[in-house]
This record gives C-alpha cells, structure tokens and sequence, in this order.
C-alpha cells in the first residue's frame, strides 16, 4: 500500500496544501506538460464533479467516497464547512475516509488553523 | 428477507457513445436512486465522460514503455494507456464503468455491497453486441430503441434483484 499524493481544498475551491510522494520520472524529463498546480485544478474538478453527480443521484445526504481506476484510488472526504481532502493511494488500499477525517481533527484542526 | 434483498440490487443503467454522449438509460429498481429528468441524465453523461478523461490523465505513476528483447527488431512497444474511472463509491450506491475497446461506456449504478458487478456488466455488453449490434435497422453512436434489447436485458437484471 503506497500514498503518491495529498491535496487540501479549501472552501474557495483554493489548493492550500499538497504533498507529493509519487516517485519522479526515471526517463529524462519530456517538455512538461503540465505542472502541479494544474494537477491539483484537475484534481478538485474530478472530486466536485463527482460530488455534485453523487449528491444528485443519491440524494443530498449522500456522499462520494471514492473511485478506482486501473493505477491508482482516490479517496475523499469533505468537511461540513467544505473544506476537501483528497488522497491519492495505490488500487489495492482499503478505504482511507477515516484517516482523512483522523488528519482532519487530529492535525488540521490542531494545528492548521 | 426483505432486507437482504434490498442489498443485492442494479439500480440502473446509462450507455455513453464514444463523443460522451446518452444512448440507453433505463432504471431497474424504484427508490435506489434519485429520479432526474432525462435532460439531466444527458448532463450527467456528459459531465462523466469528461470526469472519465480527466481520470486516465491523472495517474501519478507515469506508463513506461516495456524496451524490446535484446537482438529483436521489433519497434519498442508503446507503454499501455492508464485506464480511466472503472469504479466509483458513494455513501448511497456503487457505479461500475466499464470502456469498450472502441470508448462506448457501461455505467451501472448498483447497491454499495453488490458483488460481481464486473460480471454483471460484461453480460450486458454481451447483449449489446447481441442485439444492437446486430440489429440491421440502429444506427452507430446513435440512441438505443431496440425491443429485443431491452426484454433480454430486463429479464436478465431481474434474474439478478431475485436472487
């Protein structure tokens, strides 16, 4: 089980932190393409899609949790006041919702505010 | 009973033509999912297959190209493409994507604990092929309306919520 990456969104739809674990290319580096920070609007735009697909089919009260695909799995989670945590992990993690609320009271309300 | 047969459920189905947009829809079971209104479905269809491209680009792991055996000619293979969205969980349901080899999409929305969903769904693709495909009167990319396709694939799902 690995993490490559973490994002914090805040409710501005703002990156406020990213953190990056995902191994660097072996080959000499082609002309980039994109950078990070346009990872990270890819990133918000996937998870608020989502969100607003997932609330519309299954009711205000529902939730999005989580999506796979073949490489890799993103986890989500949101706050009442909109504040997003997304994880990025290898396929074969198990549901990581809980460590990101952990991360959520544990850390980013101890020390992040 | 009632209650273990309330989690063994298809909700419903959505096929997306390769331009991202709806052909089929049909919901199997009331009260699983919201009801929204056809315009809405071919937004949501859209927003997903935009969702799904997005999805395949954002692999954090690089696809490398596997180098050809020492000595041989042959031209280096191309690393294979990261595959897009193929399930995603909600606190309500479960969507299963599955991308046909020419980018038509499967979606199936079922219950959060279904299993076998791949299975499922490439059954379904079984009966698209069967009798869509096949059908001389439809229409490449075009909207599903094919009576044949339809009792077999209600037939089927009902196997499936009986069980």
């Amino acid at each position: 089980m690995a993490v490559y990456t973490f994002y914090i969104f805040d409710r501005h739809t703002e990156c406020v932190y990213v953190k990056s674990w995902a191994p660097p290319d072996q080959e000499a580096p082609a002309p980039a393409i994109s950078t990070s920070s346009d990872d990270a609007k890819l990133v918000f735009g996937t998870v608020f899609s989502l969100r607003n697909m997932a609330r519309k089919l299954g009711g205000d009260d529902d939730a999005f949790i989580s999506y796979r695909t073949g490489q890799y799995k993103l986890h989500f989670y949101e706050t009442p006041a909109n504040l997003r945590f997304v994880m990025i992990t290898d396929t074969a993690s198990a549901s990581m919702r809980n460590v990101l609320h952990q991360i959520y009271i544990n850390l980013w309300v101890e020390y992040g505010i | 009973m009632a209650n273990q047969l309330k989690c063994r459920t298809v909700f419903s189905l959505v096929i997306i033509n390769k331009a991202g947009g709806l052909i089929y829809n049909k919901s199997f079971h009331e009260g699983g999912l919201n009801k929204i209104s056809t315009n809405d479905y071919l937004v949501l269809a859209g927003t997903f297959h935009g969702v799904h491209a997005i999805t395949a680009r954002l692999n954090p792991i690089k696809p490398v190209a596997q180098p050809p055996a020492p000595g041989s000619i042959e031209m280096p293979s191309r690393p294979e493409p990261s595959s897009g969205l193929e399930v995603m969980e909600t606190e309500n349901f479960r969507l299963q994507c599955f991308n046909t080899l020419t980018g038509t999409k499967f979606l199936l929305f079922t219950e959060t604990t279904q299993t076998n969903v791949d299975v499922t769904i490439k059954r379904i693709y079984d009966l698209y092929a069967d009798y869509v495909m096949k059908n001389p009167f439809y229409s490449l990319e075009m909207p599903v309306r094919c009576d044949i396709f339809d009792r077999k694939l209600l037939s089927y799902i009902r196997e499936i919520n009986n069980r």
